[in-house]
């Protein structure tokens, strides 16, 4: 049996594995990560980045932002007693002092609302614009899976602890929408005895949730639905659960799998269903599939995780990720088993 | 031969769905219900919160404007299609406060600062430019489709010259396989709609063959990574063909496909409303115009090819002198001009 323990620490894995193994490829289509990372098969290791990529002169097995972000929210959670606005501002802030995260890593979305935070001055000069389409990112959903894992079995406490820790940065219904899917499937699939449709379900209810409730508080936006191509995304990842080559063509030609939320995250749903909730098997999906591979295996990786445990992920790579990432990650993993009993 | 109420039509389509569509563009859809009390089939002055703010009804953006003087230029050159001649028009353009300050999207904008050696300063400390990436997926935008259909005229009809013409002009400022692929769409939509015999039928196969031209052609530039403009095409032909009403096919292209500035959501988008539409201008246009988000480009695009599959008679009469009024330009003469060149008259 699965235990909570075994939950808790295959989530954090799969993330932080995603993120590792994704820096190298992120932003290459699938063709060129077979050609220059993968010396011409799939990537299913860690590797040293390129020079030509975002995580250029990092050692292999470094996160970017990804599980960076997901490791500083959750001990600050931790320390203020359960999800605070405080305390994902707080966390944001942190975060922003680790130069390997944050010079290379930061994304669009996240360095505007940091910088809002510490008062620094930032541009302003398309505030008056009734829509922020182009916040619509997914930066929320990389980071929500942690309000699943500290609200396991509790979808509606899940999708509002979502929406506090993750508008502090992403003031948008479409990002926060994304972010509300992945911490209500993250919560049902920390449970056990739930199934694959089940933690599809809860997705699909937290994607349309997230919007409609973001929608009275945030700045208003654009864009397409992320309900939706969920709902394409898990189609494709039946159809092509047994086809590597035909599931990774499809998601990135179809759903898409870029830095937008309603894109990155329906692919992280997809490749979830496709993988069958295995760590290992999805991770390698969202490594190669192409563009934001990091932030789609890191999630992915993070809900597979949750629902089959720990037991598939390579015994030293705890050890390899904490020292190559300098995090004491088996720490964090007691304190937040101790923290949800 | 081609009609010259086809070509004139091509760029009244197009004019008419940019200036309609500045009044919407960013909002959902829902927030044009809101705002305007239902969807928008007329010209309205566009409100204080987006970017057309300040413009008068009828007032095109960058969409069509940047096509104008493209074709205009392209037309003075006795309709051959170059890249120096379509640089100069770009430069023309980049010149008109009106157009290209207000309007012009971030892959247009940096690649003529580039032209201009006005490129960020690199030494200035900014983390992206640290390294040279290998990927500019975030340029992959629709500014290489929106300014196509009226130079795709050129062609005279002939699909694969209109490719041609889309791959040389789209790529100063579109350099990367995704937006070409996206602009070939709709230059080979629009090459096909222009002859005689054309339906809505082969215009969209024409439309389907250019995007996997387009992605082909446009990869020796630069492979990036991002959906499939095909793939997407694809899907949103399917709704429109399956989807019970105009109404149902708006809702769904925007929430499936999506009509954002990427060229892998506003060109599909394109060639599903033109579907739902079953072909009519003014419908295929208000259905852009009400998508919500980037509705500008995407009615010029659709206004624009079947401006020139239906003519210049599917659109309302008084739109051509208006918009030649609030936008001072010259539609008909552009029209006629290209008219003697296609047609051996000059």
């Amino acid at each position: 049996m699965t235990t909570k323990y075994d939950r808790i620490k295959g989530a954090y894995l799969g993330c932080a594995i995603g993120d590792a193994m994704g820096a190298p490829t992120e932003t290459r289509p699938t063709d060129l990560i077979k050609k220059d990372v993968g010396g011409g098969r799939y990537v299913k290791k860690f590797v040293e980045p390129r020079p030509d990529t975002l995580a250029a002169g990092q050692p292999a097995g470094q996160c970017t932002d990804d599980f960076s972000v997901s490791y500083l929210s959750s001990k600050a959670f931790i320390e203020a007693g359960g999800i605070t606005k405080e305390a994902a501002e707080k966390a944001m802030v942190e975060w922003s002092k680790y130069d390997r995260y944050y010079i290379a890593h930061s994304g669009p979305t996240s360095k505007k609302a940091i910088a809002l935070i510490k008062g620094e001055e930032v541009d302003t000069k398309n505030d008056y614009a009734c829509c922020n389409n182009s916040a619509a990112t997914n930066g929320a959903g990389m980071k929500a899976w942690v309000a699943g894992v500290f609200n396991m079995g509790n979808v509606e406490k899940a999708i509002e602890d979502a929406m506090t820790m993750c508008k502090v940065t992403h003031d948008n219904p479409v990002a926060l929408s994304a972010a509300a899917a992945v911490a209500a499937a993250t919560a049902v699939a920390m449970t056990k005895n739930s199934t694959l449709d089940d933690v599809v379900s809860a997705g699909l209810y937290g994607a349309h949730e997230g919007y409609e409730r973001s929608w009275k508080f945030t700045k208003p936006s654009a864009g397409a639905s992320v309900e939706d191509r969920i709902r394409m995304a898990v189609t494709i990842g039946v159809n092509y659960a047994n086809d590597f080559d035909g599931l990774l063509k499809e998601m990135a030609g179809l759903v898409g799998t870029g830095l937008n939320a309603n894109e990155a995250i329906p692919a992280a749903f997809g490749f979830f269903v496709a993988a069958k909730g295995k760590v290992m098997d999805a991770i390698y999906m969202g490594v190669n599939c192409g563009n934001d591979t990091d932030t789609i295996a890191a999630i992915t990786g993070a809900m597979c995780g949750a629902y089959s445990g720990a037991k598939d992920i390579p015994s030293n790579y705890m050890s390899f990720l904490s020292e190559a990432n300098d995090l004491d990650i088996k720490g964090l993993i007691d304190a937040v088993d101790k923290f949800t009993d | 031969m081609i009609a010259y109420n086809k070509i004139l039509g091509c760029l009244v389509g197009g004019a008419t769905g940019d200036a309609m569509g500045a009044a919407t563009e960013i909002r959902s859809r829902k927030q044009i219900h809101e705002f305007f009390g239902g969807d928008v089939k007329k010209f309205y002055a566009p409100p204080k919160d987006t970017y057309a703010r300040g413009s008068k009804a009828g007032q095109i953006t960058d969409d069509f404007s940047v096509a104008y003087v493209t074709a205009r230029r392209i037309a003075d050159n006795k309709g051959v299609v170059t890249k120096a001649v379509a640089k100069k028009a770009l430069l023309e353009w980049s010149e008109v406060d009106k157009w290209f300050s207000r309007f012009a999207g971030p892959t247009t904008r940096a690649n003529i600062a580039k032209m201009k050696g006005t490129a960020p300063d690199v030494n200035k400390f900014d983390p992206a430019n640290l390294f040279t990436p290998v990927n500019m997926n975030a340029q992959s935008s629709n500014g290489a489709g929106m300014k196509i259909a009226p130079v795709a005229l050129f062609s005279g009809g002939d699909v694969d010259k209109a490719i041609k013409i889309a791959i040389t002009v789209a790529s100063l400022t579109h350099p990367n396989q995704i937006a070409l692929a996206g602009s070939c769409a709709v230059a080979a939509a629009t090459a096909c709609a222009m002859n005689d015999d054309a339906d809505l039928f082969k215009v969209v196969q024409a439309g389907l063959y250019g995007a996997r031209e387009g992605e082909r052609l446009g990869a020796k530039y630069h492979e990036n990574a991002g959906a499939s403009v095909e793939e997407r095409m694809k899907l949103a032909i399917w709704v429109g063909l399956t989807a019970k009403d105009m109404d149902e096919a708006i809702d769904k292209l925007g929430s499936l496909v999506g009509s954002s500035l990427a060229a892998n959501e506003a060109i599909p988008a394109v060639f599903g409303l033109m579907v739902a539409a079953k072909g009519d201008t003014m419908q295929g246009i208000y259905g852009g115009v009400n998508i919500g988000d980037d509705t500008d480009t995407i009615a010029t695009m659709v206004g624009g090819i079947l401006g020139a599959l239906n003519g210049v008679e599917s659109l309302p009469a008084k739109n051509l002198k208006f918009l030649e009024k609030q936008n001072d330009i010259e539609l008909e003469k552009l029209a006629k001009d290209i008219d003697k060149i296609l047609n051996g008259k000059a």
